[in-house]
């Protein structure tokens, strides 16, 4: 498949406009806080969106609560976007995250190794689109632990599908560091993601 | 450059020696056991089990990636007007409270006196929603109702179940040439345009019996407080319905 080679750099370009623009909303510039307001209309159709594919676990008016604290919360966390990823894509990941904090607190969301069909009145996902939840949060959480460096490999790699070229690229690395750095995490993911894992078959095996 | 960043540290104790090959290997997510094989390693039992094992923790990036993907590009479903709406107040509210914000200078003279107003308000506040029970607030302690200004916007009536919504009436206070705007949503039917009344110069708004009988049974009614030039300075939410 031929790769547009510029396709990085413009990335590149857009994630350093996103970050400007946060800068000076949180500079209270007037138009750069309109246009930050009209970019965070998708935060709740990443929440609805989300609540649905997980089965419409909180219903209209707690998913409308939800979406506020949400927005307010991000208002709170802005100040640590760096451009690492696209703003959405930032937002998305906060979102996520903030959802499913909230469907644990409120004793939503099923294990997906527990019996998902126990409480008749909540609507649940399928088992497997709870699971990917789980474990698609189970891996942000490890990637946030970490060196930066080696997060923002792992995260262009597997989130941005770009090649080790590209993220060296757009790291101002060469592709080997790129590639060693991402070993590296992947070594490191063996023990934050693969112990979960491991321990999860265990039991779901009892 | 940190620590956690020295490219040249070893890694894992039986990977050395063969750390080029493992990297390699690795790398070609696809099929790392056999670029293993390719590089000549299917004699060292270590290196296979680690490229294994860390062939399943990529698979779980690469699944996590495609989850990220999947319900981003869903996330461009338009949602309903009445989340929408209440986003974007949300997010004025949020920038609002943002501005509030004093230079460093000014904070340290008057941090004592909001520290105290502060302390005042929460104590009113809790001893109000003691004596208060019912009403089905939307506020959440994260949310934060202290507006520029200083001063609390709260929601005072109609709040849970009414015999009717015969007066809206909340508690603030206006900058100079400043005005409230209150909006009433359909609960029940989101698709609605809200109610809405702007301009309003006090806390309150009554109205006529015909718009008493238009407005919907269960509401969400949100008050938006705005300066003299329309800039949003906070706002407060309250759900009601009519028995």
């Amino acid at each position: 498949m031929a790769s547009d080679a510029s396709a990085p750099k413009r990335s590149t370009a857009r994630r350093a406009a996103d970050v400007d623009l946060v800068r000076r909303a949180l500079a209270r510039e007037h138009a750069a806080v309109d246009r930050l307001v009209e970019r965070l209309r998708c935060v709740p159709r990443m929440l609805t969106a989300k609540n649905a594919q997980l089965g419409g676990p909180l219903r209209d008016h707690e998913l409308q609560d939800l979406v506020q604290d949400a927005i307010y919360a991000v208002w709170r966390k802005l100040p640590e976007f760096e451009g690492r990823s696209a703003l959405e894509t930032w937002l998305y990941r906060f979102c996520f995250l903030e959802l499913m904090r909230r469907l644990r607190e409120e004793r939503r969301l099923p294990s997906p190794l527990t019996d998902v069909f126990g409480d008749a009145e909540l609507q649940v996902a399928a088992p497997s689109a709870v699971t990917t939840a789980a474990d698609t949060e189970l891996v942000y959480h490890a990637i946030a632990q970490l060196p930066d460096g080696e997060a923002a490999v792992v995260r262009l790699k597997h989130f941005d599908e770009l090649t080790f070229a590209e993220i060296g690229d757009q790291l101002e690395l060469s592709p080997n560091t790129a590639k060693t750095r991402y070993y590296r995490a992947i070594l490191k993911l063996r023990t934050l993601v693969g112990a979960p894992m491991i321990r999860e078959l265990g039991e779901g095996a009892r | 450059m940190s620590q956690h960043d020295n490219d040249t540290e070893p890694t894992a104790d039986h990977a050395n020696g063969h750390e080029d090959e493992l990297v390699a290997a690795l790398v070609r997510v696809e099929d790392p056991v056999a670029a293993l094989a390719a590089a000549g390693l299917d004699g060292c039992a270590d290196c296979q089990r680690l490229v294994e094992e860390l062939g399943l923790v990529t698979e779980r990036m690469v699944q996590a990636g495609r989850d990220e993907r999947a319900s981003m590009a869903m996330a461009r479903d338009p949602v309903t007007e009445t989340t929408e709406a209440l986003a974007i107040a949300a997010a004025r509210g949020a920038a609002g409270l943002a501005e509030r914000e004093l230079p460093p200078a000014r904070r340290g003279v008057v941090l004592g006196w909001v520290a105290a107003a502060a302390l005042l308000i929460l104590l009113v506040t809790l001893g109000a929603q003691r004596l208060w029970p019912g009403g089905d607030a939307v506020e959440t302690p994260d949310r934060p109702r202290m507006m520029s200004g200083g001063t609390t916007l709260r929601a005072i009536e109609p709040r849970g179940a009414v015999a009717d919504f015969r007066t809206f009436r909340w508690e603030g206070k206006l900058s100079a040439g400043g005005s409230y705007q209150l909006r009433i949503y359909d609960r029940d039917d989101p698709t609605q345009e809200p109610f809405e009344e702007t301009g309003l110069e006090t806390p309150q708004w009554t109205p006529t019996a015909d718009e008493r009988r238009a407005l919907p049974r269960r509401i969400l009614w949100e008050v938006l407080r705005v300066n003299a030039g329309g800039e949003p300075r906070g706002s407060v939410r309250q759900q009601a319905s009519r028995s």
